[in-house]
């Protein structure tokens, strides 16, 4: 979003450029210099190498990518992330909606509170999180004791074992990705088009459905693009909360840092990295499209 | 990998530091009188960076190794943090090696020492007839040897009835309970060899068929561990009844009173390593450096403030019996323990691990 702001406000620079030699939208323009070196230093160029190494240790050229797919159980893990990471965004959009909808209508003390209980677990570290969730997940742990202890089970859920407890940390920690951009849309809502609908005749169904949601979508495709892509490169709470389930995450460190290959663990990366790729262009289009042509993030 | 906690009475630290300083007083009038002059003559580094697994570890190695050294040398040792394989590697490859020597995990020493990475280690200047034969390898030296143990809650298991060997750890009907591993190939799959009747003497290359049966046959009732920590939390919360951990995460526990006990008995030898990237610019001091650190003396030092067992085979001499008792391989409890054959996981790690986490979706 930063850097699409910045490009605009860079085109804008250029156009008032060839107009006067200097404007205050030039030197924005200029201000972006620093940012983008650093970042071609210290990102583009490391993550070129990584890609590039993708394509050597190997007899073919796609030698890696081969081993790759034709390895079922690498295959699995790359399936699965992907899988997890889907039911991690429908879920966090589900809960997160309704909540982004009350605190957009809320103002004052109750705003600000509604904010802080969005935040506070934002701003907390994501290990502190996940141990949090082993303490409430494990086999004697609070949610099973409490179970055991009404007597709605009589042995312990295995939530630690089967991915489940993964699931549910990262959709608690990925929950302000997806109610921040929610709220940001929402918030931008003209309540006067409701009204209008509702003066028109529709009823509260109708008026979310056909006015509500569209223009609210903005938010929705940005949360979910955040939260789709922040899951898949998920390390700590895979790894501590994975159960018998692997993320790609975890498997990456393991051909990169304990068996050393390189160019196997940067074609899983690449793999990450170009679907990733894919999938932003995917949201590009369809935010424009939704926004009527205007690029995203600039709804109201 | 062995991750080190900090089993260290608070003591410890002032100790540590007053031993200090007397030793850098000593230090001090050592250079000026006897290698002061010549030392700039052979323009000999006033330092060398040592990166070590930090904590406890580093704690232990201070007193033992870079103060002993800095006495016989002049030289300063400057811990650093962990590099690990993939640093090393990065290091070499790139043509900017800046650190001479390096404690490192024995597994990942293997790698490196493979993939032709590391400096092979000069026994004329070190002296391999009193070191144990496992330590001295060609490319690396072992510098401790800490376990990987069978640990149990002592709410649910005492040392009569706990499982008495592998065998019954992986025999759910035998002993009932939940059980936990280190969700990875390397200990784990030996463990489950054994378990599953694989003759400790015979480990390599390990029974794969066998191993994965065995963890097939405890799958309803296993727990995995992820870190060390995680690992020593989930025996001490009672969240499992019996499990795996390293030595070294249980010892303070048990020492202050948790409800946790472990046994050396049929552990798996797990240790850290010290090793010499290819093109170390002072690699004749980082000998020197490891020569002092073989030394039985430093090396029983060591091994009083951390129990992790020494490798020179004389240092158990200068221990008493209660410091022996904690060390994994001393005369005592190294009786049914086998050493990890780290180069064979160098060389079937890829194969292993595809199949391990193949086993685990499966």
């Amino acid at each position: 979003m930063t850097l699409q702001h910045g490009a605009r406000l860079a085109a804008d620079g250029r156009g008032h450029a060839r107009q006067r030699p200097w404007t205050p939208g030039r030197g924005n323009a200029l201000l972006l210099l620093l940012p983008l070196a650093l970042l071609a230093a210290f990102f583009v160029l490391p993550l070129a190498v990584v890609v590039a190494q993708s394509f050597s240790g190997s007899a073919t050229l796609f030698g890696q990518y081969a081993a790759i797919l034709t390895n079922q159980a690498t295959l699995a893990v790359v399936i699965y992330t992907f899988w997890t990471a889907l039911l991690v965004t429908l879920a966090t959009l589900v809960l997160g909606y309704p909540v982004a909808f009350m605190v957009s209508r809320a103002s004052g003390g109750l705003l600000h509170l509604c904010l802080a209980l969005v935040l506070v677990p934002f701003w907390t570290s994501t290990v502190i999180r996940t141990y949090a969730w082993i303490v409430i997940l494990q086999r004697r742990g609070v949610l099973n004791d409490m179970l055991i202890g009404t007597g709605l089970i009589d042995r312990p859920l295995k939530l630690m074992t089967d991915g489940v407890g993964m699931q549910i940390a990262m959709i608690h920690i990925m929950l302000p990705f997806m109610i921040l951009p929610l709220l940001n849309a929402m918030r931008g809502i003209d309540g006067t088009v409701l009204r209008a609908a509702a003066v028109l005749g529709a009823n509260p169904w109708r008026q979310f459905v056909h006015v509500y949601l569209p223009l609210s979508m903005s938010g929705v495709s940005a949360g979910s693009v955040l939260v789709f892509i922040s899951s898949l490169g998920f390390y700590i709470t895979p790894a501590l909360l994975g159960g018998q389930r692997t993320m790609i995450a975890v498997l990456i460190e393991q051909q990169a840092s304990r068996l050393l290959d390189w160019p196997l663990a940067s074609a899983l990366a690449t793999i990450v990295l170009a679907l990733t790729c894919v999938l932003f262009v995917v949201y590009e289009r369809a935010a424009t499209r939704l926004a009527g042509g205007r690029p995203s993030g600039e709804v109201a | 990998m062995v991750d080190h906690i900090a089993p260290q009475p608070p003591s410890a630290r002032r100790y540590t530091l007053s031993r200090r300083s007397l030793l850098t007083g000593v230090a001090a009038g050592l250079a000026g009188a006897a290698i002061g002059a010549p030392a700039v003559l052979r323009a000999q580094p006033s330092t060398m960076t040592v990166p070590n697994s930090g904590g406890a570890l580093e704690e232990a190695y201070k007193p033992a190794y870079f103060d002993t050294f800095k006495a016989k040398t002049g030289i300063q040792i400057l811990g650093a943090p962990y590099m690990d394989a993939a640093r090393v590697k990065a290091m070499v490859e790139n043509n900017a090696v800046d650190v001479d020597v390096l404690n490192i995990d024995a597994t990942e020493a293997a790698a490196l020492a493979r993939l032709g990475l590391l400096e092979p280690i000069d026994y004329g200047v070190i002296d391999k007839s009193v070191l144990l034969p496992q330590a001295a390898r060609e490319h690396y030296l072992l510098a401790d040897v800490a376990a990987y143990v069978m640990a149990w809650n002592t709410r649910s298991f005492d040392a009569q009835s706990r499982p008495k060997d592998w065998a019954e750890f992986f025999d759910a009907k035998a002993k009932p309970g939940q059980r936990s591993l280190w969700k990875l190939a390397p200990q784990t799959l030996e463990v489950a060899a054994m378990g599953l009747g694989q003759a400790r003497d015979k480990l390599y290359p390990i029974d794969l068929d066998r191993a994965f049966k065995g963890l097939d046959t405890i799958k309803p009732d296993l727990t995995w561990w992820t870190s060390g920590a995680q690992g020593a939390q989930l025996l001490i919360a009672g969240e499992v009844d019996v499990g795996t951990t390293w030595n070294g995460r249980l010892f303070k526990a048990k020492k202050d009173g948790a409800p946790v006990d472990y046994t050396f008995d049929n552990a798996l030898y797990v240790c850290d390593a010290m090793v010499i990237p290819k093109g170390a610019r002072n690699k004749k001091l980082a000998m020197e450096f490891l020569a002092n650190m073989m030394d039985a003396q430093n090396q029983a030092t060591f091994s009083k403030s951390i129990p992790y067992g020494p490798v020179n085979t004389k240092a158990f001499e200068l221990l008493d019996p209660a410091e022996r008792a904690l060390l994994p391989n001393s005369p005592e409890n190294g009786k049914t323990a086998v050493f990890q054959d780290f180069d064979y996981w160098a060389e079937s790690g890829p194969k292993v691990f595809d199949r391990f986490n193949a086993w685990l979706l499966g």
